[in-house]
């Protein structure tokens, strides 16, 4: 009489797929399962990999705010004296002249994305230190660019309004860079092309003094991230 | 040794340029200021009221002074051809204001006698 148990070949086959079907580096075993065996050994490199790079605190446009300031001292050189104003440089009274010291203050303030190019604006104060007593308000544009950690490049174009003591306009531009020791403190350098317009001459209606100034300085930078 | 040298020379220049070479252009005067003459009474008047002014705050007693607080003015017209400007005064008058006493002891006095570099509007042979 022939037996329903299946043989001995057929209980080897059911045991092997059963094995199969549990064995963690079966075939369609899920790829993303944290316990399944990478399916192929990765090939042994000669070379470590290289190091990941250092975590940076992402620099966001919503929020972010920079305010830049400082305070200066600098001097500058006129290059036409129709009034013959002091310091003179040349034989000529009218010739080219130094102009008085003076003391800068400044702040500014950027809008926008922190990548690249900052658009922003920014106010000058500046106060005669000898001499007449002068101070000059300029309202400015200003592009300020971080070169790098620790090096802040910045250009600016203005309208100095002169206060005192009498009043007078002109036009400013100027670029200046900051290196810091600190994450907000560093030290700056601003040189200025002026060019103011003075009172009438017999031979002009209205003249022009141009002027090229340097201010070096402490320098202030401070950055809200958001 | 010749780097520390030539970083140094830059430094001392940077710095020389700054504090030796603004935004502060001087009495320039304003912009919309018309070329009106100088009166030289009214000007002469101020400018002696001014040197008197000096002499008695810094404590000179020269016989320039002593002509500075007369009572009569030393010099009442500019010399011929020069025809200074209202600013010009202004100028001058200003830079007197601001003279220290070194300054004016210079100003007045009776040996060898200077005036500041704004005041110099008719200078002896030029024109204006």
């Amino acid at each position: 009489m022939r037996s329903r148990a299946p043989v001995r070949l057929e209980r080897a086959a059911i045991r092997l797929a059963a094995v199969a079907l549990l064995a963690p580096s079966f075939a369609w075993a899920d790829p993303e399962d944290p316990f399944s065996e990478p399916q192929e050994q990765p090939a042994v490199s000669a070379e470590p990999p290289p190091p990941p790079a250092p975590a940076q605190t992402p620099r966001y446009t919503v929020g972010y705010q920079h305010w830049l300031g400082g305070l200066y001292l600098g001097r500058g050189l006129r290059f036409n004296n129709p009034y013959r104003l002091g310091r003179v440089l040349g034989d000529d009274a009218s010739s080219l002249s130094l102009t008085a010291t003076y003391l800068d203050l400044h702040v500014g303030r950027t809008f926008g994305s922190p990548h690249g190019f900052e658009h922003g604006v920014s106010v000058h104060l500046s106060i005669a230190t000898d001499g007449i007593r002068q101070e000059v308000a300029t309202p400015s544009y200003l592009l300020v660019r971080r070169l790098s950690p620790r090096v802040l490049g910045y250009a600016r174009a203005g309208f100095p309004i002169v206060l005192e003591p009498d009043a007078a306009v002109g036009l400013e531009a100027g670029v200046g860079g900051a290196y810091f020791f600190t994450a907000n403190l560093g030290i700056g350098a601003e040189l200025d092309f002026s060019l103011f317009y003075g009172a009438a001459t017999i031979e002009r209606a209205v003249t022009a003094i141009p002027v090229a100034s340097l201010a070096i300085g402490a320098f202030f930078d401070w950055e809200n991230l958001p | 040794m010749k780097r520390p040298l030539a970083v140094m020379k830059l430094v001392v220049g940077f710095i020389a340029l700054a504090f030796c070479a603004a935004p502060v252009p001087g009495d320039v005067g304003g912009c919309g200021q018309e070329p009106q003459e100088l009166d030289p009474e009214v000007f002469f008047w101020s400018l002696q009221g001014n040197e008197c002014d000096g002499c008695r705050e810094c404590g000179l007693m020269t016989a320039a002074c002593e002509r500075a607080c007369g009572e009569l003015l030393v010099q009442s017209e500019f010399p011929k051809d020069c025809v200074p400007l209202v600013h010009d005064g202004e100028v001058c008058l200003r830079a007197l204001q601001d003279g220290s006493c070194d300054d004016f002891a210079e100003y007045m006095s009776d040996s060898a006698p200077s005036i500041p570099t704004e005041c110099n509007f008719c200078p002896p042979g030029g024109q204006r």
